[in-house]
């Protein structure tokens, strides 16, 4: 038995097959050389065997915490979802936020390994350091929404909910967890995992009277190391609640930002801006359907912005107005009407699916259409043709069945993968690699496919924090990136919120965990075990068959000028690609044995 | 010359976008002081009390490139330049 401090010390193995339950420990070496949440969850879907199918009982489904989940070292409230993706055939790990995974601490657990495949339609009802299993026919085919309404009608308002929808029933490559209505954790394709598993939702309840809450084991050393890390969320230029720019406009505030820099990628890329961006900004969303803000648990900084359409047809209310689902739904579709776009992320909420996937894959498809290369008559900015294509997607009617593979699949149907806006199989988010250079390595070499949270280079080369970069040049980049990747690989693990790293750094982050868990940790433990675990994926997907050659992006950014503010300009991915295989040690993409011995990894 | 204002910067009593006009061989230090003459509560919150920079994290493009990475306060700009300035802002 481990005696860190922070961890409940209990993992949950369910064998949805045979419908047993056992429980035991996190070994004490796993804890110290990858923490938890997706540092641990990494470790146990690479132990679980590579050759795994995704989409197969024998594929490892993790709800991961940290050691700080629920505590209150701020923005605390991140689970980590990790298995082998059906979207890349690559490891995965997608967050999300909201109050269950403080939930799930708190009765008891640091995590759910989840194997093998009910016979009927399944939930798990996560209490008191148990996890029952209960039939889940009646809410099987619910929408999310609706799910976790009936789920909360029955377990009490305060249940945590975490669920699947439609789209994640059916096998959707796109699909998604859903906490609490709108709190995604979306790409990768982990829904379909659920849903191939008969699992529809994970109920969590943590009545005040029986709360576990994580003991940390040097008090006041834990004590200081949060008050410091709270006072430079409170006091940030980006994080400052009610002040600064993500907490008064949210993830949004970037709409204009990155589409003055030319690096908004519109109409599936062909452009690297879009003329009607600021209908959808963060200011715009602001001033005119924003109702209220909520939070998750331990955080002050509230981006989150809540939109409520009262009238017309795209009459709604929904939570999550991203920056990213504003894009993939708006600018890279070629469509600005703000009320659609909400309407939009709704359906994707209460379905299931990955906005962001969900938008590239439509833009696909508009291109596809204005190509000929499918009779299906799909035009740019077609809000009502749109909306139809979500839900036919969820549901895998028509083409939505086509759509239901994402952008990667759908593009090799209509037989020209070069329109898919793609990384090994994942769509890109909202940055132009032709715009922001070091984004373009980022996207390449990212273990998920295309990404923009394995690291965040837009931070220094957009907004200059810690440092500015010059978003133009490639001198430099693979550095910054592999520290971004690093140092986010022990943030998710912790497992914080990446809007932390706006205001906190190594330093502050290893104060918290050593006072929580009682280990020695420096900046310099925090950066080692985020490269560890960097490594492991990597070297996860080697097994899987990935080197060099993935590591790429789609021609067009190499190939077709920008436009806007990075007119004339083009992703130079081979030179930066040359220089982080350097710094990373790896050969063609490949971790040498020497690299997994130098980290311990085995 | 076209002023683009974001974020907070538009409650400063300029709204979103105005327009200033600069002599020939103007820079951005020149065109903000045109822009602090229309819109004077802008000068606190951009510019340093004490000395004629950039607050931390104050972002102004020219033409889509940030002037940190070009010739700062120094570069030059024309009428025909848009101008767009950003408090401190990222997200995710």
């Amino acid at each position: 038995m481990t005696t860190l401090g922070g961890y409940a010390h209990r993992l949950g193995h369910i064998d949805l097959t045979t419908g047993s339950v056992s429980y035991g420990p996190i070994a004490e070496e796993d804890q110290r050389k990858y923490l938890g949440g997706r540092g641990l969850g990494v470790k146990y879907v690479y132990e679980n065997g590579h050759q795994v199918d995704a989409l197969s009982p024998d594929n490892l489904l993790c709800f991961m915490n940290g050691p700080v989940t629920g505590s209150n070292v701020q923005l605390s409230g991140r689970l980590a979802v990790v298995t082998k993706s059906p979207l890349t055939g690559t490891i995965t790990d997608s967050h999300l936020g909201g109050f269950t995974a403080a939930k799930l601490r708190w009765a008891g657990f640091d995590g759910l390994l989840i194997k093998g495949k009910a016979d009927r339609p399944t939930y798990l009802l996560v209490e008191n350091g148990e996890v029952t299993l209960h039939d889940a026919s009646s809410v099987w085919g619910l929408g999310c929404r609706a799910s976790v309404r009936a789920l909360r009608d029955k377990h009490g308002k305060d249940a945590g909910v975490i669920t699947i929808g439609p789209a994640g029933e059916r096998l959707v490559r796109l699909a998604g967890w859903i906490n609490e209505d709108d709190r995604a954790a979306a790409r990768g394709g982990t829904g379909a995992v659920g849903g191939s598993k008969n699992l529809k939702a994970i109920v969590v309840l943590a009545e005040r009277k029986s709360l576990v809450k994580p003991t940390p084991e040097r008090k006041e050393e834990f004590d200081k190391a949060q008050k410091v890390g709270l006072k430079a969320i409170l006091t940030g230029v980006l994080t400052a609640p009610r002040k600064g720019g993500l907490s008064l406009y949210g993830t949004n505030v970037l709409m204009n930002t990155i589409n003055e820099a030319g690096s908004l990628p519109a109409y599936n890329g062909r452009d690297s801006h879009f003329e009607n961006a600021y209908a959808l900004s963060g200011e715009h969303i602001r001033e005119t359907i924003m109702v209220s803000e909520p939070v998750c648990h331990a955080c002050p900084v509230a981006c989150k912005k809540e939109v409520e359409v009262t009238e017309g047809r795209w009459k709604v209310r929904t939570e999550s107005f991203e920056f990213e689902s504003a894009w993939a739904l708006g600018a890279m579709c070629g469509m600005s009407e703000k009320e659609a776009v909400a309407y939009m992320i709704d359906q994707c909420n209460d379905y299931g699916l990955d906005t962001i996937e969900m938008g590239v894959t439509i833009a696909a498809a508009m291109e596809a259409s204005e190509k000929h290369l499918t009779d299906a008559v799909i035009n740019w900015g077609d809000a009502e043709k749109m909306s139809e294509l979500v839900r036919q997607t969820a549901y895998r009617e028509g083409i939505g069945d086509i759509l239901a593979l994402g952008a990667a699949g759908a593009a090799q149907y209509f037989g020209a993968p070069e329109i898919a806006m793609a990384v090994k199989g994942q769509a890109i988010p909202a940055y132009d690699p032709r715009g922001i250079q070091g984004m373009g390595l980022g996207y390449a070499t990212s273990n998920r496919g295309a990404c923009h949270l394995r690291g965040y280079t837009v931070a220094s080369e957009i907004a200059g924090i810690p440092f500015a970069t010059d978003r133009t040049v490639t001198e430099g980049k693979a550095e910054l990136l592999k520290t971004f990747q690093d140092l986010f690989a022990f943030t998710d693990s912790m497992d914080v919120c990446k809007f932390a790293t706006f205001s906190e750094g190594a330093d502050e982050f290893a104060a918290q965990v050593q006072g929580l868990t009682g280990m020695a940790v420096t900046a310099q433990d925090v950066m080692r075990i985020g490269e560890r675990i960097y490594n492991l994926e990597r070297h996860y997907n080697n097994l899987n068959g990935f080197t060099g050659k993935d590591d790429t992006l789609p021609r067009r950014f190499m190939e077709l000028p920008g436009t806007g503010g990075s007119e004339g300009m083009l992703s130079q991915l081979d030179v930066m690609l040359k220089e982080y295989y350097t710094a990373r040690g790896w050969e063609d993409g490949v971790v040498t044995e020497q690299k997994l011995k130098e980290l311990e990894i085995s | 010359m076209l002023v683009k204002l974001f974020a907070t910067f538009q409650a400063l009593g300029a709204g979103s976008k105005l327009m200033i006009t600069v002599p020939d061989g103007a820079t951005v230090a020149d065109a903000l002081e045109a822009l602090f003459a229309e819109a004077p509560l802008l000068r606190a919150h951009i510019l340093q009390p004490d000395s004629p920079e950039l607050q931390q994290h104050v972002n102004i493009m020219v033409n889509g490139r940030l002037i940190r990475d070009l010739q700062g306060l120094d570069t030059r700009v024309r009428n025909s330049d848009p101008l767009a300035i950003f408090p401190p802002v990222a997200g995710g």
